[in-house]
């Protein structure tokens, strides 16, 4: 394990050949779990019910909580976010759908394909994909379903505290750029991305996210080698993933080695039957409620958390405590951040720290004096440059995606 | 693959011994979960501990809010085996509902078992109108 430390070494050696995907990798979803480990993990309890975790140190990471070990999905700890606006890599969460995953790329034999509705087809290696403009971009990535197991009523599926998103530095090219390597037909619609991760059973549905050829087109979507500066790391997709600033997760494709210029619009699973949203203005129903219709998840809700506050803080009557904390959206930009500190009778404005690009974290600060003593509730919500906001209560839907309630910190003024 | 599929469902029913370790045999090495699916006298707990963990490690199940229905877990395997395409056969389904509602979901034993006979009998005598997918 010591030697996947983020360290120039154990980079170097780390990702050595692609031989496992063709023939053992293909099934390398499958372990029989013959030795358990032993149980003297450090531990975490997140707070909702079966909220148990263990923290583990994975390849490339520091320990993390561990949603699930097969496949990895690793949550950040809070605490991280309020260590800077930049999620360090050894920290930043992981997700995956399928336990087949690439334990090694080799670089020699890697290949980025592009072909389908294209005039030339594409066979890339990544250093060919290096010579295109270098792009570069901070953007929040956040998992569709981050802090799922905060709905109430609970909702199935990934039970997820606020940890699955993060914030970086992503450098790679334009999608546009290689598309138009390629070029695009004026027949084009959609284009399907997919990665080198499979599913572990044979005719399991492979996980394949499309976007709209006038998104792919758009210059912002980019393919990224880089993050904050270092090669990915192999569990956040190394050797190149897909970038969609401002779009959930889900779109991120990573181990990207696929990109399918398509004219019609892509119809797998991942698409047309899961991350699928209520099509209404919330995006929500009422709990238990099956949505009439639906659309593909898209952009980011907006959010803001307290990060320097935990629940349950003591603090003292008559002496300020500073408060600090981030926002994002979708792209739009942070407009506004506001703090209550009377469990949401009045609210005032916060100070907002400089915007490194409307895709990322954006801090913001305030403070608060407790006046009398007891237990009071603070409270945080941004609202966005189209005049979005965060609601009381979590929108709900059936899926348990986009959270973005008011968060909500207890403290006690003694 | 065919093959490979009549190992797994022989690993299921005999024990795991043939099945080859593929996994994680590569360099890198992931931590693995400790204790997997809780054990039970139940008999969906031999089948969820050979089919489920071949793809995927129990916290999916034991990380789910408490109470998770008998409806869900049903469900969930249904989806297991129709979308995701895992080998497990639709006579194995009653057993495995049952223990992991019984375990993870809380459900009164009683009332899990009688939901299994339930189903089995449905899979022995479809009513008219069901189809049952072999």
């Amino acid at each position: 394990m010591r030697d996947f430390a983020n360290t120039k070494d154990a980079r170097r050696r780390r990702f050595l050949k692609t031989a496992g995907y063709a023939g053992v990798g293909l099934w390398s979803g499958l372990a029989w779990p013959t030795a358990f480990a032993a149980a003297d993990k450090e531990t975490i309890t997140l707070p909702f019910g079966n909220g148990e975790r263990v923290l583990e140190a994975f390849p490339g990471k520091r320990p993390l909580i561990v949603l699930t070990n097969r496949p990895p999905q690793l949550e950040t700890p809070f605490s991280v976010f309020n260590d800077g606006l930049i999620t360090p890599n050894d920290a930043f969460f992981v997700r995956y759908h399928w336990s087949g995953i690439p334990t090694e790329v080799d670089l020699k034999t890697y290949r980025l394909k592009v072909h389908g509705s294209v005039s030339k087809p594409l066979e890339l290696t990544l250093d060919e994909l290096k010579k295109l403009p270098v792009r570069e971009i901070t953007a929040v990535h956040q998992c569709s379903g981050n802090s799922r197991g905060f709905f109430e009523p609970r909702i199935n599926g990934g039970q997820l505290a606020h940890g699955a998103m993060g914030n970086a530095k992503w450098k790679g090219v334009a999608l546009k750029d290689v598309l138009e390597l390629a070029g695009v037909a004026g027949s084009a619609k959609q284009v399907a991305f997919n990665g080198l991760d499979h599913p572990p059973v044979p005719d399991g549905p492979d996980f394949i996210k499309a976007l709209d050829i006038d998104h792919g087109m758009d210059g912002e979507v980019m393919l990224a080698w880089s993050m904050n500066d270092e090669d990915l790391p192999l569990l956040n997709g190394y050797p190149l993933r897909l970038i969609v600033p401002g779009y959930y997760g889900t779109y991120w494709v990573k181990h990207l080695n696929d990109i399918h210029v398509m004219d019609d619009v892509f119809d797998g699973f991942w698409m047309s039957k899961a991350y699928r949203i209520p099509d209404n203005e919330c995006h929500c129903v009422k709990p238990g409620e099956t949505p009439e219709k639906t659309i593909p998840i898209e952009r980011f809700s907006v959010r803001s958390f307290i990060t320097n506050v935990a629940d349950g803080t003591q603090v003292q009557v008559g002496k300020p405590q500073a408060l600090r904390g981030i926002a994002f959206d979708g792209g739009s930009g942070i407009k506004s951040v506001q703090i209550s500190t009377d469990g949401g009778k009045q609210w005032s404005d916060t100070k907002l720290g400089d915007e490194i690009s409307k895709y990322s974290f954006r801090e913001w600060t305030s403070e608060f004096t407790p006046q009398t003593k007891g237990e009071t509730t603070l409270m945080v919500r941004a609202t966005n440059q189209k005049g979005e906001t965060q609601p009381m209560q979590a929108n709900w839907n059936p899926s348990g995606y986009r959270m973005n309630r008011i968060e909500q910190i207890r403290v006690t003024a003694a | 693959m065919k093959y490979l599929h009549k190992q797994l469902l022989h690993c299921v029913v005999y024990g795991c011994t043939l099945l080859p370790v593929a996994a994680l045999a590569a360099g890198v090495e992931f931590p693995q979960e400790t204790g997997g699916y809780k054990k039970s006298d139940l008999p969906g707990y031999k089948i969820a501990s050979g089919l489920c963990l071949m793809c995927h490690s129990s916290q999916y199940a034991s990380s789910q809010p408490p109470k998770s229905s008998p409806a869900y877990w049903n469900a969930t395997i249904h989806k297991m085996k129709d979308v995701y395409k895992a080998p497990v056969t639709d006579e194995m389904i009653p057993a495995v509902v049952e223990y992991l509602s019984v375990e993870y979901g809380g459900q009164d034993r009683a009332a899990a078992h009688a939901d299994y006979e339930k189903a089995m009998a449905k899979l022995k005598a479809p009513a008219a109108g069901d189809s049952v997918k072999k």
